[in-house]
């Protein structure tokens, strides 16, 4: 099993490939040079990635969101030590992208500024249009990003580190959360 | 080489009853027996200690580990063969070899997994032991690959419940003769859609049986180990003793007799023989931090360094009247390397069962037994047989028509349980072959001084055939019991990733074509015994390690009364 086998099945188990089809954007193979690619990462990019990944996944009343999961310093490290040059080329245009279409449709101003109902109805526009590759992996990257990290784990899932049973058959109950990892 | 330097004295703090070489599932069940019949043992780990408990990543979690557990891209460059393996990420890969550590040479492509510390693999291996049958050990004989056992399941049996009784096993009696039943703890349970599997394969292909595997996991505390806690982090050491390793159990067994001396960071470079004796007087270590070279003696000798590095021992001790390596007048040791072919992968996604769940992270998976070659399902495109594996999860993502692609609705949905699906996996009969080989290289070696191996070995015109088959069968598995989305194919994988090594020392009724007898022991040298996979003479469709275990403590048996008598 490569690993991108084994992150395919990771996947799996967090639903996102069954939802999304191809995981080109996950851990790539081969990392470019991580001193440049650190760069990329201004405290302009990581507060813009805060808020995009945080309307993909928000707080909400049972859990913390991406953003106090960290998704934006996540990234950082898969995208920094992971992703080919190429790669890496999408995923730095993709957060600016956005913004930049935000500006656009909301009169310059940022994405940032925008209320919580019009990141939201911004992203959607990407879901509607033909998939595109940097949004894709944002998205990609937030839910596994997510759905690993302790908040993510712990708060969103139900968490059972320790099971100290099986039972292999019981019953689903009405909105039951499923297991953390 | 000799160590003229050695005092009397020396000799004495250097002499033991018997010596174990290597410390993984059939050394600790060695270092047990011969212990407890009173024997003062040294057993001998090329590796470090790894105590019970010391188990460093045991309860990290996901985001506890760098890169949420996934291999660094320099960690996948610099061990291009682990990474082959899907349990070694970055926090189930502490008890594997890194690539560099041991080099060898495939002839052919072959992955080597190796675990090199006290418990070897036992701290890795899968858990699973069901016990060969009678038609296995007859194989054979009957269809004339390989040499005939010198044994029958009868001679086992017995040692089959004997280990089974102190390893604990959850298993059910399924009363199938091809898998024979045991001395078992209570069963692990069936998913729903396992159970529906079951009903679906045992109605349409009445000689198909899909069963719950037998696992070394134990279900209700055992002699003061466990019970296994649901985790499914075995691979990491298990801090409450939840599985059988030699670190959790044999070892700590023999320590409490006061009879076993453990020395790890110990190669052994070769086996001292001595013409006029005509047996073993000891083995020659190189110490892995110093690569000084001792000595140490004693009457019994067993040889459990796991398969491949067994037979490296073994060909690296040679004398005058052992040029070719100890014990080897039949020309057979190093020949006849197996493994399990585990090539053909299946996966289908279920969209029933909406309403049932499971609570805990179970630690085996279910089978469908040996059914081709069994009864009247006799082929002619294939000797032996297989069985197929199978697993099955819910994932994560409860979608509906009007679920939205982000947010709140999208993140509530990511966190409930989704739709089922099942792996499903193969493990195959590998024909004994005598060009299926390791040998020595004559001009290249390790960082320890011993010869680099040379791997060579392919499947052949049975293999291929049976592939063929499990194709077919494992996509009607999933078909008939309802999956869509099936993907079955044949991955291609190196032999050697089933981590099954058999062979390469097999026993045998004849000096002449093996390389042990019935009992473990050399031919030609009766006080060396090996009982780890390369004693293997075929390698059944079954994983093999309780095998080894049963093989070991009746091959113990053997060896003590021989001790005693001054046979040996």
């Amino acid at each position: 099993m490569n690993r991108r086998d084994a992150l395919k099945s990771l996947l799996a188990l967090s639903g996102s490939v069954t939802v999304f089809g191809a995981e080109r954007f996950l851990a790539g193979e081969v990392n470019a040079d991580p001193t440049a690619a650190a760069a990329e990462f201004t405290p302009k990019l990581l507060a813009l990635l805060d808020e995009i990944t945080e309307t993909i996944i928000p707080t909400t009343p049972d859990s913390g969101g991406a953003k106090a999961a960290g998704i934006a310093a996540f990234m950082q490290e898969i995208v920094t030590d992971h992703y080919s040059a190429e790669e890496q080329a999408i995923f730095f245009a993709a957060a600016p992208a956005i913004d930049a279409a935000a500006q656009t449709a909301h009169a310059g101003r940022s994405f940032i500024e925008l209320t919580a109902a019009e990141r939201e109805a911004h992203l959607l526009t990407y879901e509607a249009a033909p998939p595109d590759p940097g949004y894709q992996a944002l998205k990609q990257l937030t839910i596994w990003g997510y759905f690993t990290s302790e908040i993510g784990q712990t708060e969103a899932l139900a968490y059972d580190p320790v099971p100290g049973e099986f039972r292999g058959d019981v019953p689903l109950k009405l909105g039951q959360k499923a297991w953390s990892q | 080489m000799t160590s003229p330097s050695l005092s009397i004295k020396g000799q004495a703090d250097h002499t033991f009853d018997a010596i174990v070489i290597g410390s993984g599932i059939s050394g600790g069940w060695a270092a047990k027996e011969l212990t407890e019949k009173g024997l003062d043992t040294l057993v001998l780990e090329r590796g470090r200690d790894v105590p019970h408990g010391d188990y460093p990543t045991a309860m990290l979690e996901p985001w506890q580990r760098p890169y949420r557990g996934i291999n660094s891209p320099e960690f996948k460059r610099a061990n291009p063969i682990l990474t082959q393996v899907g349990a070694v990420n970055n926090a189930d890969r502490d008890f594997f070899v890194p690539d560099a550590e041991h080099p060898y040479i495939q002839k052919k492509p072959f992955s080597w997994i190796k675990g090199y510390q006290v418990g070897g693999k036992s701290l890795l291996w899968a858990r699973w032991t069901q016990r060969w049958g009678e038609a296995d050990f007859e194989a054979n004989a009957r269809d004339g690959h390989g040499v005939d056992w010198p044994i029958r399941y009868a001679d086992l049996a017995p040692w089959y419940s004997h280990v089974e009784k102190f390893v604990g096993i959850a298993g059910n009696r399924d009363g199938l003769p091809q898998m024979p039943d045991g001395e078992f703890l209570p069963p692990l349970e069936m998913t729903a859609v396992e159970k529906h599997m079951k009903a679906q394969i045992e109605s349409t292909f009445p000689e198909r049986n899909l069963v719950i595997s037998r696992t070394a996991n134990l279900t209700q505390p055992h002699l003061g180990r466990g019970p296994c806690q649901y985790r499914a982090r075995c691979n990491r050491g298990c801090p409450y003793g939840g599985y059988f390793s030699s670190n959790s159990a044999t070892l700590p067994a023999a320590q409490a007799t006061g009879r076993l001396t453990m020395r790890p960071f110990s190669v052994v470079h070769s086996i001292i023989y001595d013409e006029k004796k005509e047996r073993a007087t000891g083995v020659r270590v190189i110490d892995t931090n110093t690569l000084e070279t001792t000595e140490f003696f004693a009457r019994v000798i067993f040889v459990n360094a796991s398969t491949i590095n067994t037979s490296l021992v073994l060909l690296n001790s040679t004398s005058d009247r052992f040029p070719n390596g100890l014990g080897n007048d039949s020309g057979e040791l190093g020949h006849n390397l197996m493994d399990h072919n585990y090539r053909v992968k299946g996966y289908g996604v279920h969209d029933g069962f909406k309403d049932r769940y499971y609570r805990g992270r179970r630690p085996n998976a279910v089978l469908i037994p040996k059914f081709r070659n069994v009864g009247d399902d006799q082929r002619e495109d294939f000797v032996r047989g297989y069985t197929l594996t199978a697993g099955s999860n819910r994932g994560r993502g409860n979608f509906g028509p009007n679920t939205p692609p982000i947010g709140a609705g999208f993140k509530q949905a990511l966190s409930q349980p989704g739709n089922w699906s099942a792996w499903m996996g193969s493990m195959a009969e590998m024909l004994p072959h005598h060009d299926n080989r390791i040998t020595l290289s004559p001009t290249e070696t390790d960082r320890w001084g011993m010869p680099l191996l040379e791997i060579e070995a392919i499947h052949r015109e049975n293999e291929e055939a049976m592939v063929k088959d499990m194709l077919v069968t494992m996509e009607e598995t999933l078909t008939v019991s309802g999956f869509r989305n099936i993907s079955v194919r044949d991955n291609q994988e190196p032999i050697g990733l089933g981590i099954h090594e058999m062979g390469t020392a097999r026993m045998g009724r004849d000096p002449k074509t093996s390389v042990l007898n019935a009992h473990n022991a050399m031919h030609a040298v009766p006080n060396v015994y090996v009982s780890d996979g390369a004693c293997m003479t075929s390698s059944s469709w079954q994983n093999p390690s309780i095998t080894y275990m049963a093989l070991t403590a009746r091959a113990v048996d053997h060896a003590v009364n021989q001790f005693n008598r001054h046979e040996i």
